[in-house]
């Protein structure tokens, strides 16, 4: 009868209800897409960072893979000393630079190293399963973008110079490459060209230190040998790059757990965003129930001394008025779970325009866990709220407010 | 064609060693000036720079000075710093001659930006000109994700708020009901009580804008102490402005103007005898 | 013989605190209420009859003197004594119905039962019965704001037998009712009492109060 009275009550006035619902539903999917925000970003960079299947990376001291244009001299040692350790089962060489391909600018990438899984083709073969290679021809692969606005495929072959159209030396230190393949890769940005090549040629087209790399990736061995992108135990990877800090002190090696939290800086923006907002949503939930209540409660004051006067106990009356608000919550994230879903992907599309964020990225990950999550929360603050007019209910003077209800 | 004088830069990775004795014949740099409290380094001392990621013995240089960079928001997440030195110094350290990623322009006044831009493209000399609010525009793209990414939450923010007062203002509206009731009887017309009751939902509205700025405004206080702390920058994350605040205010009275006619809308809906509880 | 008395009231006074000063509602009264007796007690406004009713339905505790409601001495009880005893062996009828506006007149009849703890299936049984006693059995599915004032009423006496007491406290039952509904509660409030019951009532009306086999004229102090 408590919960049936609670329901009634509630719907007794519509359109009251109906505004309040509506501000708590507001309030429940703005915390669970808070809750989403503030892992979203990080669930992308794991989820990519993993997806590659390189637990340990090496770079310039200071510096973060792609983040500067530094490079590491004789990036060679570097490799053999990574494979030396029994823990590491291949590594890759990256050095990343600007190219031009037929004049026109690419991101270029040279790599060297067994079994890449920094990228997926996606169509023809990977430079090193180019078979049989034309004589004199470098194999390369592009990415859609890059194949798409060059107006080339399979097969067909590339210009590739270090400097852009019309300068002096434009046709010193250029080659003619060979398209092998189409491929894929996580990290490109909207509308990127990307073009990877062996090491070596990219090394003479773009001469910096000796044997220059950006950085080196290493993947460490498992127990579960078949599956390349299968991590190691975090123990290793930070054994590992532990080892490679020591003997290359002008070096920076992360694991992957060191890695993310190097990359902290540039989520806490929006974990912060995330926790104010949160913490505004709940507080707007507390302050609507609390209201709700505290009004509904003085205006029925009459009633609830008669139920007092009928032999209702406190305990009674404090279990109608928290019944109340749970009827609200309830129905407030039933609609706010909705609500959340929809409006995360709405606020990931405007986030993800950004022009400096690789596609596939991710701000919101709508995940049912969040939700809940926020449904329990706001619950808690509105029964939080709902305590004070639920004491004050039950407290009420039942003489006095009967003698006022008469006059 | 413009004469003022040209800049270049060729950005490398440095790394600043130790400070160590002064060395005769040494080239001059200024570094940034949180780099040189962040090393406890001031002007006349020398250190040795050498290229990151590329070890050997590097080369000295005097800090001949600090600077202190305008706050830049395209560089808030970047870990490293800044330091000047003249060209040819970086050619020797980094072994790398006649090369610049970019020419900075500063024009005569008076000078056409436009057709300088024009004719530099046009010489096909392997590089490409920009106007510097392109480039300006272009890097800002980033924070104008950002400002609609705030100004949806913004109004999802109003949402709620607009419910919010709506439901208190019937709440309010239905508790009185009676005594408004007894008034329409006395014979106060409608549009009396119809001012009565949306002036008090936009003084009520305008009421929580005034706590509502003054929140902000702490908020903003704090934000930007905490940011700026975590980023080590000078940046100015938040700012409530007067256009903000003329905006909080006005949003306050057209929300408080439409609650309030709702609210009497409904409460005129009410036939007399309803309102006067028979 | 103590155990005849329902109510028994000894120089009872009850003062209550305003603002800074402090009103003297009820001064040196005493009664003593009969099993099975009706008592009107008439008088003018702010004579105390409310608050007498309120002590006599253990809603409030006197201020001085001694009062027992069913051998209890009231003053001693605790709020949830007293709950209980208004729960399970009073009855009110209050002047303004205070019936549940979201609730049927079934469910309101229900309602002191389902606190009570009484078995669904024989709360269900009483509850009708009860309704149509009162001759409501056609509406039980109504709720207050589809009955006239007699039924609402009606429904409230209904309610106040829910618990199957031994002692009504009606406070101006006919108060917001015209003479003939009036009437007909009277009527209904004295067949109760002719059952068996002891009824206090507070009433303005001379007619009403003829009813009763007693009637306490009350002054202000």
């Amino acid at each position: 009868m408590m919960w049936r009275v609670a329901i009634r009550n509630v719907l007794r006035h519509r359109l009251r209800t109906g505004f309040s619902v509506a501000a708590l539903a507001i309030a429940v999917a703005l915390l669970a897409d808070m809750l989403m925000l503030s892992t979203g970003m990080e669930k992308t960079f794991n989820r990519v960072l993993s997806s590659v299947g390189y637990e340990v990376r090496v770079c310039p001291a200071g510096t973060l893979p792609f983040g500067t244009d530094a490079v590491i001299a004789e990036s060679a040692r570097v490799e053999r000393a990574l494979a030396g350790d029994a823990r590491v089962a291949r590594t890759l060489r990256v050095y990343g630079t600007t190219l031009y391909a037929d004049s026109l600018p690419v991101v270029a990438m040279g790599i060297a190293g067994e079994r890449q899984s920094l990228y997926r083709i996606i169509e023809g073969g990977d430079i090193d399963a180019a078979s049989p290679p034309r004589a004199g021809r470098v194999p390369v692969v592009l990415n859609a973008n890059a194949a798409a606005e060059l107006g080339v495929a399979v097969g067909d072959t590339l210009r590739l110079e270090a400097t852009a159209p019309g300068a002096a030396l434009a046709f010193s230190g250029g080659a003619t490459v060979l398209v092998t393949g189409i491929m894929d890769i996580d990290f490109d940005l909207p509308g990127q060209r990307t073009l990877v090549a062996p090491l070596a040629m990219v090394q003479r087209l773009r001469p910096t230190a000796p044997d220059a790399a950006s950085f080196v990736l290493a993947k460490l061995r498992t127990e579960d040998g078949d599956d390349p992108l299968a991590p190691a135990p975090a123990a290793d990877q930070r054994g590992v790059a532990a080892g490679i800090e020591a003997a290359f002190p002008e070096l920076s090696a992360y694991s992957m757990d060191a890695l993310m939290l190097a990359l902290q800086r540039q989520l806490a923006y929006f974990k912060q965003f995330a926790t104010i907002l949160s913490t505004i949503s709940l507080f707007i939930t507390f302050l609507l129930i609390a209201v709700l209540l505290t009004i509904g409660v003085g205006e029925r004051r009459g009633e609830i001394a008669a139920l007092r006067s009928m032999g209702f106990g406190q305990r009674s009356i404090r279990g109608m008025v928290l019944a109340e608000s749970i009827v609200l919550l309830a129905m407030g994230a039933v609609i706010g779970a909705g609500l959340g879903w929809l409006l995360a992907g709405y606020l990931d599309r405007i986030l993800t325009q950004s022009p400096s964020l690789p596609d596939g990225y991710r701000f919101f990950i709508p995940e049912w866990r969040e939700i809940v999550l926020a449904v329990i929360i706001s619950g808690a603050s509105g029964i939080a709220a709902a305590l004070l007019p639920a004491i004050q209910a039950a407290r009420v003077d039942i003489p006095r407010t009967l003698h006022e209800e008469v006059v | 064609m413009p004469t003022a004088p040209l800049q270049a830069a060729f950005p490398f990775l440095l790394t600043i060693m130790v400070a160590m004795p002064a060395v005769a014949g040494t080239g001059r740099v200024v570094v940034e000036d949180r780099l040189a409290t962040s090393l406890a380094i001031s002007a006349g001392d020398t250190v040795r720079i050498r290229l990151t990621g590329e070890g050997g013995a590097g080369m000295p240089f005097i800090i001949a000075g600090t600077h202190a960079p305008p706050p830049d928001p395209a560089g808030i997440s970047r870990t490293s710093r800044t330091l000047w030195m003249p060209l040819p110094d970086l050619e020797a350290l980094s072994d790398r001659h006649d090369r610049v990623s970019r020419f900075v322009l500063g024009l005569e006044p008076g000078a056409n930006a436009d057709s300088l831009v024009t004719a530099l493209n046009g010489t096909q000399l392997g590089f490409r000109a920009y106007h510097a609010d392109d480039v300006a525009s272009q890097s800002s793209e980033t924070f104008v994700v950002i400002s609609n990414f705030h100004k949806a939450i913004s109004f999802l923010s109003i949402l709620a708020g607009s419910a919010f007062l709506a439901a208190i203002v019937l709440l309010q509206v239905q508790e009185l009901r009676k005594s408004l009731g007894v008034l329409r009887v006395l014979g106060f017309s409608r549009r009396r009580i119809y001012l009565s009751v949306v002036g008090e939902t936009v003084l009520l509205a305008n009421a929580g804008a005034t706590i509502g700025v003054g929140l902000a405004l702490l908020v903003s206080r704090g934000v930007n102490l905490y940011y700026r702390r975590y980023f080590d920058t000078d940046l100015v994350f938040s700012a409530v402005t007067g256009t903000h605040v003329a905006l909080a205010f006005g949003i306050a009275t057209a929300v408080g103007l439409v609650v309030g006619s709702l609210a009497t809308v409904y409460l005129f809906r009410l036939q007399v005898n309803e309102v006067l509880g028979r | 013989m103590a155990s005849e008395f329902i109510i028994q009231a000894e120089s009872i006074g009850k003062t209550y605190r305003v603002g800074s000063s402090d009103v003297e509602a009820i001064r040196g009264f005493s009664l003593a209420v009969a099993r099975g007796e009706f008592v009107s007690l008439m008088g003018p406004s702010g004579c105390g009859k409310s608050t007498l009713l309120n002590l006599f339905g253990c809603i409030d505790t006197p201020s001085s003197g001694t009062l027992r409601v069913f051998g209890n001495d009231a003053s001693t009880l605790s709020d949830g004594q007293r709950t209980a005893l208004r729960l399970r062996r009073i009855g009110f009828v209050f002047q303004r119905f205070y019936l549940m506006p979201m609730l049927t007149a079934f469910e309101n009849v229900e309602l002191p039962m389902i606190e009570a703890k009484v078995p669904r299936h024989e709360r269900r049984e009483r509850a009708e019965s009860l309704l149509a006693r009162v001759g409501l059995g056609h509406r039980l599915g109504h709720r207050p704001h589809q009955l006239s004032g007699g039924e609402m009423q009606r429904t409230a006496i209904a309610r106040a037998l829910a618990n199957q007491p031994d002692l009504i406290i009606a406070d101006e039952p006919t108060g917001e009712l015209d003479r003939r509904t009036g009437a007909s509660i009277l009527a209904l409030i004295h067949e109760l009492q002719s059952g068996g019951l002891t009824v206090v009532m507070a009433t303005h009306d001379p007619h009403a109060a003829e009813l009763g086999n007693r009637v306490i004229q009350m002054e202000t102090t």
